[in-house]
């Protein structure tokens, strides 16, 4: 019984700090989604370079990946800027077949480009202040004080985003834009630099995703892939174009790829190996998929039936 | 036979379309007489079962409009099919390829119903989603080999005809030859079938298509099967040619990225264009990579080139390479 | 016998009732007008009787049948054709093509499609334009193909939205005239929406206004436009104070 209620927290808890870090990689996405409907594939890479941004600052300067995510957010805002003017702008005039292709262009382009600079092999970081130490939560709960720290700071980049979306004057204009492109330029607002700063504000916010996920994740130039995936589930499960959709969704998806292992918990607690299957581990992925599948199929507004 | 007649009937393209066309015609059948490299045959053969993908894909993604991100799970059911039913019961190639496209059929009627409830990007990203989960369950399926896929056992004799098992290489180019006219005939009957053009007339206002009697959700979903027997076809012949067969080469999302960027390429919801993308793509693929990888020893810059071509394409010819084409007609004819 | 019969037809959108208690009868081989400012729910109820919108009110018979919540593919079969106030092509389809897939309807045949669409094409003076794409088309010669690709269903009631939005006055002479053939040559009742006042006056045998979402008046042409109510949704509460004699004179408004 013990056995199980412990493995169960560790789970939970591992699938709530690692759902944080999805809510904010999955925020980026619907930023730029809630503005331009458009789908962007290079997402996860745009993580990916935050990933490196983070592992640089970390081993040239020999600091934590957590100080890297001011850095990562820089990165990854002009990454954002310069993908709209170099790309994304002209796709826009082309119908949706171009968007998907275009940024599939872009994904390639940009892993690529990591490949060809940082190498094929996972790296991840080994020095640094808190890299190392852990926090017992309770007995037998030993949680990564990096973990943690990781997952409050994803609190932290989600508060200062929803308070630029929410709150200030360029937020407001954003989400003018996002409803009615066309009044939108009546009223004033420049709605073309509006789209870049999207772009901008999701790429800074999936680059603070991609320092932060350092933590929990090694980087490698193929990494992207997955968390285009696993961002879109999140960004379909909250509602497309839905902030706070995005931070619960998140935690959902994070606890959903924590499956297999609840599932080992609960093995445990009935009796053995029995039930024990290695083979659900193969599938945590398949949760989420899946998920995004059911969803849309049968809730397409999300799981909380929140207006986009 | 009015079905034959049409499906022969070329007569809407211009003359210079045929006459390129017999001329490549020509050259695809003579091609293994003349001197090549085996690497120029690979490239040649992959060049063939890429544009049958291209052409399966065009029938949904092309024609129907519909952007299908999916498709390697079928090359993989295709390809699986074949390979187990060799290797577990030892039945020839002949007799697994229909029993393969008939299971992948199935499957695209499983997951089509509930997939085209969705469109536009949302459809895209579910067969990518539905493509990926079918590959997890490959890859832990012990009976099907696993993560490490299957190894197809060489036979006594060769050339074996029935089990398409050769050591020269031309035997599998003209295997998949035949399938390439094949495909091409019939994608000429498709595209001007009552079916056809109706999805032509969805992908063009799908309201009013509906209007006008058609059930566009049963279409898709007839297209999208057309399009998966093609692809399984395929991927039959895959696990013959190849002998190695992994759910990571038959079924990765990037094989299903590639068959629509072929067509996309080349210029989808046309009868070229995904012959035309093939032509493209493929062998500046093979080449780069093996130029910048093997030579130079510059990992990634052979795709770093690709990429930015297929970034400019969607950027400035949505329409693709046919569409650059028609356009310079147009405006000649103007 | 009435072709198409509607019964307290009811549509809501979330807290909008784009229509409520709407009631008529179109018998075979009419032709009736469907009239109202902007806004009153016209779009909405030819939506709700092609099958687009589910009606969450009331029901719709068609042909005798019970067709309250049918999919417009079904009642397209059942033989109802309708038109687009918007039509938005990708360009595709050329024209006869165009045609040729409402032929389809009725033929699993290419050749016989091709030959009845060419037939209906040149009935309705339209062959030159046969190899033209649907995009780029001139207003006029669009409006035309699009009822030429509905009328290749063999429907037996057409429901026209706004065919002569846009037109010049030649170009509406000419609407008249192949809407009134359609009408009298191939004997297919017609349900207008039209705001063009001249095709409606000239062609309506009844006209059905309707405002806020419901019936408001119902007449010949003539009576309709003497009808305070009508002048009243159409021209405002202040314009009938103020000449409330136009009325009672019975002078036409519109």
């Amino acid at each position: 019984m013990d056995a199980f209620l412990l493995q169960m927290a560790k789970a939970i808890t591992a699938g709530l700090l690692m759902g944080l870090v999805f809510g904010l990689v999955a925020l980026g996405l619907t930023i730029i989604f809630g503005v331009m409907d458009i789908v962007n594939f290079a997402h996860g890479e745009f993580l990916m370079i935050g990933m490196y941004a983070g592992l640089l600052t970390a081993t040239v300067f020999g600091l934590d990946p957590l100080f890297g995510l001011p850095v990562a957010a820089v990165v990854g805002f002009a990454l954002g800027i310069a993908c709209y003017y170099g790309l994304v702008r002209f796709l826009l005039r082309g119908p949706m077949v171009a968007q998907l292709f275009g940024t599939f262009g872009l994904m390639l382009f940009l892993r690529n480009v990591a490949l060809l600079i940082m190498g094929a092999d996972p790296q991840s970081v080994h020095s640094g202040l808190l890299v190392g130490k852990s926090f017992v939560l309770g007995p037998g709960i030993v949680i990564e004080v990096t973990k943690l720290a990781a997952g409050g700071l994803s609190l932290l980049a989600f508060g200062f985003m929803w308070w630029v979306m929410k709150r200030t004057k360029i937020g407001k204009a954003l989400t003018a834009t996002a409803l009615d492109a066309q009044a939108a330029r009546y009223m004033g607002i420049p709605t073309e630099r509006m789209n870049s700063l999207a772009w901008g504000l999701g790429g800074a916010t999936v680059g603070m995703a991609g320092a932060l996920l350092l933590n929990f994740w090694p980087v490698e130039p193929n990494v992207g892939l997955l968390f285009t995936m696993i961002a879109f589930a999140t960004v379909a499960l909250g509602g497309f174009g839905s902030i706070s959709g995005a931070a619960v969704a998140g935690l959902i998806v994070g606890l959903l790829i924590n499956i297999p292992s609840m599932w080992d918990a609960f093995s445990m607690l009935i009796g053995g190996d029995r039930l024990q299957v290695g083979l659900l581990h193969q599938f945590k992925y398949s949760f989420v998929y899946a998920a995004y599948f059911l969803i849309m199929v049968f809730r397409p507004r999300g799981l909380f039936g929140w207006k986009h | 036979m009015e079905a034959l007649r049409q499906a022969f009937d070329f007569s809407d393209f211009p003359r210079t379309d045929l006459c390129v066309a017999v001329a490549v015609a020509v050259f695809l059948f003579v091609f293994p007489a003349l001197p090549h490299s085996s690497f120029a045959m690979a490239t040649m053969i992959q060049f063939l079962m890429f544009s049958v993908y291209g052409m399966g894909w065009n029938t949904i993604g092309g024609y129907g409009g519909q952007v299908d991100l999916g498709k390697a799970q079928y090359v993989g059911i295709g390809a699986y099919t074949t390979a187990v039913m060799q290797i577990r019961w030892d039945l020839p190639f002949w007799v697994s390829l229909p029993i393969g496209m008939s299971l992948a059929v199935g499957w695209s009627f499983i997951i089509g119903y509930p997939l085209f409830r969705l469109r536009g990007h949302y459809f895209a990203i579910a067969t990518i989603a539905t493509s990926l989960i079918l590959k997890d369950v490959f890859e832990s399926w012990s009976f099907i080999g696993g993560a490490r896929g299957l190894k197809i056992p060489l036979r006594a004799e060769m050339p074996d005809f029935w089990f398409l098992q050769f050591r020269e290489d031309y035997y599998y180019y003209y295997v998949i030859l035949a399938f390439f006219f094949v495909g091409l005939i019939y994608l000429n009957w498709f595209r001007q079938s009552r079916i056809g053009m109706q999805l032509r007339c969805i992908k063009d206002n799908e309201e009013m298509a509906r209007s006008l009697g058609i059930d566009s959700h049963w279409a898709k979903i007839k297209a999208y099967a057309v399009a998966t027997a093609f692809v399984a076809a395929v991927g039959s012949f895959h696990a013959c040619y190849n002998f190695n067969i992994e759910p990571e080469d038959v079924m990765s999302l990037d094989l299903s990225v590639l068959i629509a960027l072929m067509a996309m390429l080349g210029g989808a919801g046309s009868l070229w264009g995904p012959i035309i993308g093939a032509a493209i793509l493929v062998p500046m693929k093979n080449y780069l990579g093996a130029w910048f990888g093997a030579k130079a020893g510059l990992i990634g810059l052979d795709l770093i080139i690709y990429s930015t071509i297929i970034m400019a394409i969607a950027a400035f010819e949505p329409r693709g390479i046919w569409g650059i084409v028609t356009r310079i007609r147009q405006s000649r004819s103007d | 016998m009435a072709l198409l019969k509607v019964q307290d037809l009811g549509m809501r959108f979330g807290g909008l009732m784009a229509n409520w208690g709407v009631s008529f009868e179109i018998a075979s081989g009419e032709m009736v007008g469907l009239i109202g400012p902007n806004g009153a729910g016209k779009s909405t109820l030819f939506n709700c009787i092609a099958g687009l919108y589910n009606p969450t009110h009331g029901r719709i018979h068609f042909l005798d049948q019970d067709v309250t919540g049918r999919k417009p593919y079904e009642m397209a079969r059942m033989g109802l054709a309708r038109t687009f106030q918007v039509y938005v092509a990708s360009g595709d389809l050329t024209v006869l093509e165009n045609v040729m897939v409402g032929c389809f309807l009725k033929t699993r045949s290419r050749r016989l499609a091709k030959e009845r669409a060419g037939e209906l094409l040149s009935s309705m003076r339209l062959s030159h334009l046969s190899d033209r794409n649907m995009a780029n088309l001139p207003v006029a010669a669009q409006k035309r193909v699009v009822m030429a690709t509905a009328l290749a269903t063999e429907p037996k009631l057409l429901l026209l939205d706004e065919v002569a939005a846009g037109l010049n006055s030649t170009e509406i002479d000419e609407m008249i005239g192949l809407i009134r053939w359609v009408n009298t040559e191939m004997g297919i009742s017609v349900i207008l929406i039209e705001h063009v006042m001249e095709l409606v006056m000239n062609l309506s045998q009844r006209v059905l206004v309707l405002d806020s979402g419901t019936l408001i008046a119902e007449g010949e042409p003539e009576e309709i436009v003497r009808k305070p109510e009508v002048i009243k949704a159409y021209l405002g509460e202040r314009y009938l104070n103020e000449h409330s004699d136009a009325s009672s004179k019975g002078e036409p408004v519109a």
